[in-house]
């Protein structure tokens, strides 16, 4: 079960600009700090395999702080979801339909998200897994096809701006990955709680790994200063690139494929936000908090006025999450240390893997 | 009379060697049978004291034995109302129960000549109970046989008559005394005879099953070029009869069941015990348990009653009319459903992959099952999307294609008065109209007709400027791919969802047919199929190469698929094909290098190997 962060699409255009011609190393940072989050998270599910994430709160902190630890939980799942979307309906708006209102595609784009989070975790996860084979094939094909575009010399220098922004861009990198946090509050449906952190892992890798081929991809065919100046690099990356004398400009297919893998990503957060308030508040149902939950989330998303205040938000947004993702697991995981509260640990059971 | 008691009439024959005799605590009793071991299964019988068996014996004594058995032999049939003392009024509560007008119902009188002779009346369905088997067992036996007369009718009492007639009279494999009259009608009703004895309470019912029915023939639906070329028909037992005969195994069982208040609907639940899981067998009893309804005219209704989720456009059982796939089937772990009537047995859970499975992948070397199995993938996709993807494209997204297409498809767009959507619709439809009507047409004049009208109609819409030649060219590769779908209802399935696409691609472009498809599948990520989750088996990559989108060579199928989760998982021996050097240096490794597991070995060749736990 592995939902993973496709945060890459304007990756590039935050972390050019940060580290200069060695965005793709910052991204393979940015890689392992979200491992090392991951990891922490496995660390969680191994320790409260049947409880979400505000029902570890809860068990570490106790009632009252454990759910206000769960609501900014649920804050931060929600800036995810409407700066995310934001930037989804964005791309869509730009490469796709110029000429359709974006609040057509932002209530299409919800719609979908409402019924993924009604139908639940499971449907969620078997399409996304699903569609991580097909995005990694896709991009896998990509990339083949750019290599003949694509200059390496761009790369030069290595290092970049120097080793403080390349590290710097780590970071910010590292809050795509971060975003994997959201898989405490639904560690409780894994059948298999062992295989959840190396889920994770894989996904976050794979993810990462991906961002940073993009990345320096976008740098090889455009140039740090070209990146800077499109708002979606991939995309232009990726409309560089012919299938032979049969499909010029890819990137549409390129797109639908990144739309599907953002929709389920968003649609994982949504989800793991909800069932987060239903925790809070004590309901057994999670479903009637759908729609008022999506009308907030699409105001949410409604915030930023311009395509650049987006890409604002999103960028100061990018700054400080990753620290909110690493600071979650880690209060938690002392938290129960201090505790004592070893329940559970060793003894689960590996079941069926899915 | 206890046990070793000699034969003392040897002219008596009867097809058991012996009898097995019970008796309760409470002093009920009666002969060892298969009725008995339900009740005591149901839990009828409190600890049967003794079963002993005891050797043939003379008619008058065998019937003063029955005399304490015979009441309490039937006492779980006495729920409906009894036989009438006389034959008169046995014919008259006949006819109050079948009506007085119909010429199929049989009632004849006949004179048993024992000693005194005895009346009787023979009960069967004309055209349902076999001539041949009522002249021969009924009739003969009864009125000419020669030891008859040496049976002393005197000293028969009324409630043990029918079971000597049972067990020494009435030479037939399946035959009961049964003592409720609505019984015997139900009975009689599936084909069986009744011969009822003047001033007996209880009447003996006898096999007479016989009726005219199809023969086996080729399917119809399913259709291959290399493999068996057998098809279930109507009739049950035949159907059974042919899984039977393909799966010999002891561990087949085939549970009965019956649905429909007046159809009365015979169905077999077919498994292999220890194999199947029986939480599946468990719960499709249980749905069809709970089916209450008037008749059954098919397994279809069958599958709408009990299916997970009848609102999804989806189907969640695989039918198939190959005994050959049935059977695969079962041996895969899946439960099995034959209806009586209905030529098209049902398998359960079914999945995705499995829809799109023809037998003739496995029959067929596997250098050609793999792509065609592919293929069949592939052209699911293009009949799923290829008109949205059309019309997505020349609406909204012109700038994808090379230049020259581009143009060729607007110049050929040009003299249409309709848009693109409209046009699509239009030739999807009169497409739908082909189907349908070479479908409902008669065989021969259904071909030519599905010929004509594609021909024809596409050709003219054409050269009147209706619709562009290109879009008449993909409606026809989608018509094509679509029919390749081995499993007629997810080629439904596909053909329904395309008109949705078509309409939300016009609408939003690509954006729209990714959000239609996106829907489709988080719709069947959700979608389960009596608990099995519709997607499993492509849910890991290494089963799915295996047998899912592609075909390996039968020797790797080492494991049998995990969706029905069968008790037992592994199907065949890892390495089978020893006689080569290779594999028989590989397989000597192997226990050497990773125990049991064979997830390891199975690496290095890489199709090879059930991994994932």
């Amino acid at each position: 079960m592995i939902v993973f962060a496709t945060g890459f699409l304007a990756a590039a255009r935050i972390l050019v600009p940060a580290a200069g011609t060695a965005a793709w190393i910052s991204a393979l940072i940015g890689g392992a700090i979200g491992l090392g989050i991951a990891g922490l998270a496995g660390m969680l599910a191994a320790r409260f395999p049947d409880q979400g994430l505000v029902g570890m709160a809860e068990r570490v902190f106790g009632a009252p702080l454990g759910k206000l630890i769960g609501l900014t939980f649920v804050a931060y799942c929600s800036v995810v979801l409407g700066l995310g979307s934001r930037e989804s309906v964005l791309a869509i708006w730009i490469a796709f339909l110029q000429t359709t209102p974006p609040v057509l595609i932002s209530s299409v784009f919800y719609l979908l998200i409402i019924y993924a989070a009604y139908l639940g975790i499971e449907a969620i996860a078997r399409v996304s897994l699903i569609f991580f084979s097909l995005v990694v094939i896709s991009l896998v094909l990509l990339t083949a096809l750019a290599i003949p575009v694509a200059a390496p010399t761009r790369l030069l220098p290595i290092v970049g701006n120097g080793l403080r922004p390349l590290i710097h861009g780590g970071f910010l990198a590292a809050s795509y990955a971060a975003e994997s946090v959201v898989v405490l509050a639904f560690i409780r449906h894994l059948k298999d709680k062992r295989g959840a952190s190396r889920a994770m892992a894989t996904g976050v890798a794979v993810g990462m790994v991906v961002m940073s081929t993009a990345t320096g991809f976008g740098v090889m065919m455009l140039g740090v200063r070209g990146i800077s100046r499109v708002t979606f690099p991939v995309l232009e990356t990726a409309r560089m690139v012919g299938f032979g004398q049969f499909l010029e400009r890819a990137e549409i297919l390129f797109l639908a494929l990144w739309f599907s893998a953002a929709l389920l990503k968003l649609a994982a957060v949504f989800y793991a936000s909800i069932t987060s308030v239903a925790d809070v508040l004590g309901l057994r149902d999670y479903r009637p908090l759908i729609i008022p939950y999506a009308l907030l989330g699409t105001a949410l998303s409604l915030i930023p006025k311009t395509v650049l205040e987006t890409f604002d938000y999103l960028g100061m947004f990018v700054k400080y999450s990753v620290w909110y993702a690493i600071a979650l697991p880690v209060a938690l995981l002392i938290g129960a240390l201090v505790r004592g509260s070893r329940r559970g640990g060793e003894s689960v059971s590996d079941r069926d893997a899915r | 009379m206890g046990v070793g008691e000699t034969i003392v009439s040897p002219t008596l024959f009867s097809p058991r060697m012996g009898r097995l005799i019970w008796k309760d605590r409470r002093g009920d009793g009666g002969v060892f049978t298969v009725r008995f071991l339900r009740r005591l299964v149901r839990g009828d019988v409190r600890r049967p004291r003794m079963i002993l068996v005891r050797p043939l014996l003379p008619l008058e004594e065998a019937a003063d034995g029955m005399g304490t058995a015979g009441p309490g032999h039937e006492s779980s049939e006495a729920s409906g109302s009894p036989i009438p003392g006389t034959l008169d009024g046995v014919e008259r509560r006949l006819r109050d129960l079948l009506g007085e007008g119909s010429p199929d119902v049989i009632m004849r009188r006949l004179v048993i000549w024992t000693n005194p002779e005895i009346d009787a009346m023979l009960l069967y369905i004309e055209g349902l109970a076999s001539r041949d088997i009522i002249n021969l067992i009924a009739l003969r036996s009864v009125m000419l046989a020669e030891r008859v007369p040496t049976l002393d009718a005197s000293a028969l009492g009324r409630d043990n008559i029918a079971s000597v007639f049972m067990t020494h009279v009435v030479p037939s494999g399946q035959i009961a005394v049964l003592s409720s009259i609505d019984k015997v009608v139900e009975h009689v009703l599936t084909g069986e005879a009744a011969l009822f004895i003047d001033g007996a309470r209880q009447c003996v019912v006898f096999e007479a099953k016989g009726w005219e029915h199809r023969g086996i023939e080729e399917p119809h639906t399913e259709k291959v070029v290399r493999g068996p070329r057998e098809g279930f028909s109507e009739l049950l037992r035949a159907n059974t009869a042919l899984v039977r005969r393909r799966l010999r195994t002891p561990d087949l069982r085939m549970d009965s069941m019956k649905v429909g208040r007046r159809s009365k609907t015979d169905i077999a639940i077919a498994y292999v015990e220890g194999l199947t899981n029986p939480r599946l067998v468990a719960t499709i009893k249980e749905r069809i348990d709970h089916i209450d309804t008037d008749i059954l005219p098919d397994s279809g209704v069958l599958e709408e009653f009990t299916e997970d989720y009848p609102y999804s456009p989806f189907p969640q059982m695989q039918y198939t009319e190959r005994p050959d796939r049935f059977c695969a089937g079962l041996s895969e772990g899946l439960v099995g459903i034959i209806v009586d009537g209905s030529p098209m047995a049902l398998m359960a859970p079914g999945n995705l992959a499995s829809f799109f499975q023809s037998p003739e992948d496995y029959y067929e070397r596997f250098p050609y099952g793999g792509p065609l199995r592919a293929l069949r993938f592939i052209s699911a996709a293009i009949a799923l999307t290829f008109p949205a993807l059309y019309v997505a494209i020349s609406l909204f997204h012109q700038e994808m294609l090379p230049t020259k297409l581009a143009l060729a498809i607007a110049g050929s767009h040009m003299p249409v008065p309709f848009p693109v959507l409209v046009e699509a619709l239009l030739m999807e439809v009169a497409l739908e109209l082909i189907r349908e009507s070479s479908v409902r047409l008669p065989d021969p004049v259904g071909q030519t007709m599905g010929f004509v009208g594609a021909l024809l109609l596409g050709d003219a819409a054409v050269s009147a400027g209706l619709v562009s030649p290109i879009m008449v060219i993909v409606v026809a590769v989608t018509g094509l791919a679509s029919f390749t779908i081995p499993h007629y209802p997810t080629g439904l399935a596909i053909r329904l969802l395309r008109f949705p696409l078509l309409l939300l691609s016009a609408w939003l472009g690509l954006f729209g047919l990714m959000a239609g498809l996106m829907a489709i599948a988080l719709h069947l990520g959700a979608l389960t199929s009596f608990g099995v989750p519709y997607l499993e088996p492509l849910m890991k990559p290494r089963p799915a190469l295996r047998d899912v989108v592609w075909r390996s060579p039968v020797f790797t199928f080492n494991k049998r698929p995990e969706y029905a989760e069968p008790l037992d998982q592994v199907r065949q021996k890892k390495f089978i094909r020893t006689w080569k050097p290779e594999v028989a240096a590989k397989a000597r490794k192997e226990p050497r290098k990773g125990g049991s597991d064979d997830g390891e070995g199975g690496e290095d060749r890489g199709d090879r190997g059930g991994h994932g736990r």
